[in-house]
């Protein structure tokens, strides 16, 4: 018996190797495609700076939707906000998920909202619209009171009141640059092929903000927002970037994508029982997409351009990681079809596994390795010295890595002005390592356990409120 | 006695030509190189005439020219946008928020002057 | 050394690896600090250099032009932080000013040095010194951006020379240049719109007539057609027409469709009103909606019929708007098909047009 267990913790020694070196390589190639990428971009981005402005009546109206949900207090401001985007034809669609509070009032108020027959058309399955309300002071301002369903559902009721061809989601609390939309709408006048593109969301806890406006980018003085200043970094820059160029791209940040209608449309909209309602969608896209053997692009625009809050303490931010980390495994489980699939090309073969296996099930592994490396140790299964290097290798690793995507920012946007932020981010992308990454796997695991454990008990109706995965 | 103008515009050197200029024909000119800031300024120095670029930063040229108009002090400035969108609707939209003129880039800053000593002697 | 060797085969890798990876992230710190201060200097540096430039061209363009005297020596190494620096008054001025600030440049010899780009630096530089040579209009560069223009094999050198080429005003094989632009796949839409923009309507009569050109897919005439709807090319209606009738393409027909609507010219009306007939909804509904921006009174018929009966959402919707906009017949349509009309979408429509107007 003890013989066999021996056994297992040797394999399993094995498997952490294997599974380590298969990731670090494919980071290691996404980062080197990133630079290329990244480079390219900046390059054409300094060809193209000084052209005229773009001629507006070529650009295709936009449809925001901001979902709104008890949030009295800021919702006026948050509205003022989206109005000052700089975009030649725009509407915004507030939706007021039947929250408890007075947000419909005080919209009311402050936008001297009047009662609107506005028709529309239920393309999409969503809760009943209660009323739509037009601003005299504002035509492009649009307001939506509909029975409680949650976020996804809000977004839904957004999307059939629609009238653009392009939508995009933005949640109250975040803040769009003054030109994001002119930036994400090229792919789609560059391609007909585009339904969806993303941008990169940075942090702006603790940045000068005035009157909607990023007016200093600084960073936050608690340590937490800092490892996420990395995290994002890593995350955006080499990560989604790369995904990009090997046209895999599954996520689209909640918090900030523009999409065509029509493609939403096509495939059903958001599904409202989803915890990670955003990238499901995206994975919904690319799978009926392909079986229909439609031409699409889903693609990526690395230029910062939605700065939003993120949590400050650790328990928020446990709450939120494994939130996402079981919006992740629904999405993933409920196209498992797709995996290793070659009927789906690349995303199939590719994306779908790099998610399955390392991005799903790398806590796992991550959190064993911790364990049964130590119990091989114990049981002389593993050779000590072999051991304690390979902890070095993978933690050293792990700092280039980090390292790597600062440099990235450096080549190219370096919105971090001063020498002690660019000092700081070195000190964070080298410390996470030892702590946050540890902890971030260990909610991630936690998200896994409370998925099974919660799926059983789905459909209990409760008032929703959101969200947002980033 | 010398007119004072503030001119908005976040382009240093067209403003530092355009503002060479203007005091060559006798302005006093206040440079400011965002929109909040050109109010701000707006306020505290109550000039003679207000140049504004339309896209800035803070606050973009529209902005700035209707919170002026909303205030009983500031409205009865004449305001001249510079913009480099040539069409229709952009000029038509300053006209309808109260700008006295409007200047299309590319420029002559010979005649930006010429215009604002009209609306100056108006 | 020594001490290595009491380390196994497997361990002496893992140690290298780790060496290398130190190695690295020491690298990557030094790197990214060095170029934080290399950029800063460099910034700080070219803010010096332009300071004193902007200094001269103030003197300069203060002065009489008889008594110009320029004291300006530029360095070919600086052609390019100069390009960034003398770019702004290309493009932001024009009249007695432009025509100075490019007679100084002439003088200086700047026009040579970017020749001289044009042959030497890699393909961002050379776009680069194309798009300053266009910007100064320099005519002596000519020959040699339209070499670069038909045998470069980078994209970016391939559309700056082009637009270089535009703007020095070279009339030299126009029509195949535009064509080859057009054809060429790995130039962004929103560049060739913009550049081909930059000509005016001077090359409408050369646009027509590739719309007739089989070489040109439907992409490039959709592009094509989007150009001229935007510029309102009014006499482009008929080949425009001609192109809907004869291609299956439904992106391309939505194009002229949408064109009609700008273009404003009642004679595609009977046109219009046939395609309210289409099998595809959406060229049901954009001409639906053409017709009533141009006001056709004669699809009233056509359009009540799509209100009462046609499947799709949209195309009652458009028809609604359009029959908004043909006045008191219009009208008049609407309030019969809303008496006699069930369906209570259909009724909130025609409520919603009467009170409030159209959507855009």
């Amino acid at each position: 018996m003890s013989g066999f267990i021996l056994k297992i913790i040797f394999f399993f020694n094995y498997y952490v190797l294997f599974y380590f070196i298969i990731l670090n390589g494919i980071y290691f190639l996404m980062t080197i495609l990133s630079f290329f990428t990244i480079r390219r971009y900046m390059n054409e981005y300094r060809m193209i700076k000084h052209r005229r402005v773009f001629h507006s009546s070529f650009y295709h109206p936009i449809t925001v939707i901001a979902p709104a949900y008890n949030e009295e207090s800021a919702i006026v401001e948050s509205v003022k906000s989206m109005l000052q985007l700089n975009y030649p034809e725009f509407e915004i669609i507030v939706v007021n998920d039947g929250s408890s509070d007075r947000t419909l009032e005080i919209l009311k108020e402050g936008y001297k909202l009047r009662k609107s027959l506005l028709p529309y058309q239920k393309l999409i399955p969503c809760k009943d619209i209660k009323g739509i309300y037009a601003s005299k002071d504002y035509p492009n301002l649009v307001v939506v009171d509909k029975i409680n369903g949650g976020k996804a559902d809000a977004l839904n009721a957004g999307i059939n009141v629609a009238k653009y061809p392009l939508v995009s989601s933005i949640d109250s609390d975040s803040l769009l640059e003054p030109d994001a939309m002119l930036k994400l709408v090229r792919p789609f006048l560059d391609n007909k092929k585009t339904i969806a593109v993303g941008g990169i969301v940075r942090i702006a806890n603790n940045c000068k903000i005035v009157a909607g406006k990023m007016v200093e980018v600084k960073l936050s003085t608690k340590w937490l927002p800092k490892f996420q200043i990395v995290e994002y970094l890593r995350a955006f820059l080499f990560g989604r970037v790369g995904l990009d160029a090997l046209n895999s791209l599954l996520i689209i940040s909640g918090a900030f994508g523009l999409f065509k209608k029509a493609a939403i449309v096509e495939n059903g909209g958001y599904l409202i029982d989803s915890v990670g309602e955003d990238m499901e969608l995206i994975i919904r896209m690319h799978r009926h997409m392909r079986e229909k053997n439609k031409p699409y692009r889903v693609t990526f625009v690395p230029e910062p351009v939605c700065w939003t809050e993120v949590p400050e303490t650790l328990k928020v931010l446990g709450r939120q990681r494994n939130r996402w980390h079981r919006g992740l495994i629904d999405s993933l489980w409920i196209h498992k079809k797709m995996l290793l699939n070659p009927r789906y090309g690349i995303v199939g073969l590719f994306a779908m596994p790099f998610f399955f296996f390392f991005e799903m099930l790398g806590p796992i592994v991550e959190l064993l390795g911790y364990i049964v490396v130590p119990l091989s140790l114990y049981f002389h299964v593993i050779n000590v010295q072999f051991a304690v290097l390979f902890f070095f290798v993978a933690f050293v690793f792990g700092i280039v890595l980090s390292l790597s995507s600062l440099v990235l920012e450096e080549l190219s946007f370096r919105r971090y002005p001063k020498y002690s932020q660019v000092l700081q981010l070195f000190v964070f992308a080298v410390l996470e390592n030892f702590g946050y990454r540890q902890l971030h796997a260990w909610w991630r695991f936690k998200g896994i356990i409370d998925f099974f454990k919660g799926s059983k008990q789905w459909g209990k109706m409760e008032k929703k409120g959101f969200e947002t995965n980033v | 006695m010398k007119h004072k103008i503030v001119f908005a515009e976040d382009e240093p050197q067209i403003a530092r030509l355009t503002i060479f200029k203007l005091e060559l024909e006798g302005y006093e000119v206040i440079w400011e190189k965002d929109g909040g800031a050109a109010y701000e300024s707006i306020k505290a120095n109550n000039p003679d005439l207000v140049i504004l670029d339309i896209m800035m930063p803070v606050m973009d040229g529209y902005q700035v020219l209707k919170k002026m108009k909303e205030d009983e002090n500031l409205k009865n400035i004449p305001v001249v946008m510079l913009t480099v969108r040539g069409q229709e609707q952009d000029i038509i939209r300053g006209f309808d928020l109260g700008s006295a003129d409007y200047i299309v880039k590319p420029f002559r800053p010979a005649e930006l002057a010429a215009r604002v000593k009209k609306i100056l002697e108006e | 050394m020594n001490y290595l060797n009491s380390f196994s085969a497997e361990g002496q890798i893992l140690i290298y690896t780790i060496l290398i990876l130190l190695i690295t992230v020491i690298l990557l710190f030094v790197y990214t600090f060095n170029l934080r201060i290399y950029i800063n200097i460099k910034k700080k540096f070219i803010q010096i250099k332009q300071n004193r430039w902007e200094k001269s061209i103030f003197e300069y363009i203060s002065q009489d032009s008889s008594r110009a005297r320029f004291s300006l020596k530029l360095r070919y190494r600086y052609f390019k932080i100069f390009g960034e620096f003398v770019e702004n008054y290309l493009i932001n001025l024009k009249g007695e000013d432009f025509e100075r600030i490019i007679q100084l440049l002439r003088d200086i010899g700047y026009g040579k040095m970017l020749i001289k780009a044009l042959n030497k630096t890699n393909k961002w530089g050379k776009a680069y010194a194309a798009h300053l040579l266009g910007l100064m209009k320099y005519k002596q560069a000519e020959s040699k951006l339209l070499k670069l223009f038909y045998h470069d094999k980078s994209t970016v050198v391939h559309f700056n020379s082009f637009e270089a080429l535009n703007r020095i005003g070279s009339k030299e094989e126009l029509p195949q240049r535009i064509k080859a632009v057009i054809k060429n796949k790995h130039i962004r839409n929103t560049i060739v719109i913009d550049i081909l923009l930059g000509y005016g309507a001077g090359i409408n009569p050369v646009l027509i007539e590739m719309l007739e050109d089989p070489e040109i897919d439907s992409q490039g005439k959709r592009l094509i057609v989007d150009i001229l709807s935007f510029l309102k090319a009014i006499e482009s209606s008929k080949a425009i027409l001609r192109l809907a009738r004869k291609t299956d393409d439904v992106e391309l027909k939505i194009g002229c469709i949408k064109a009609f609507s700008s273009l404003e010219d009642p004679g595609n009306a009977s046109y219009l009103i046939e395609s309210l007939n289409s099998e595809n909804w959406v060229i049901r509904s954009l001409s639906a909606k053409s017709l009533g921006r141009i006001g056709v009174k004669a699809a009233i018929p056509v359009l009540k019929d799509k209100l009462y009966f046609d499947k799709n959402y949209l195309v009652r919707l458009y028809s609604a708007f359009a029959l908004k906009q043909m006045q008191e017949k219009g009208l008049h349509a609407l309030k019969e098909v809303l008496v006699n009309q069930r369906d209570p979408q259909v009724c909130q429509i025609i409520i919603y047009v009467i009170q409030e107007g159209i959507l855009t």
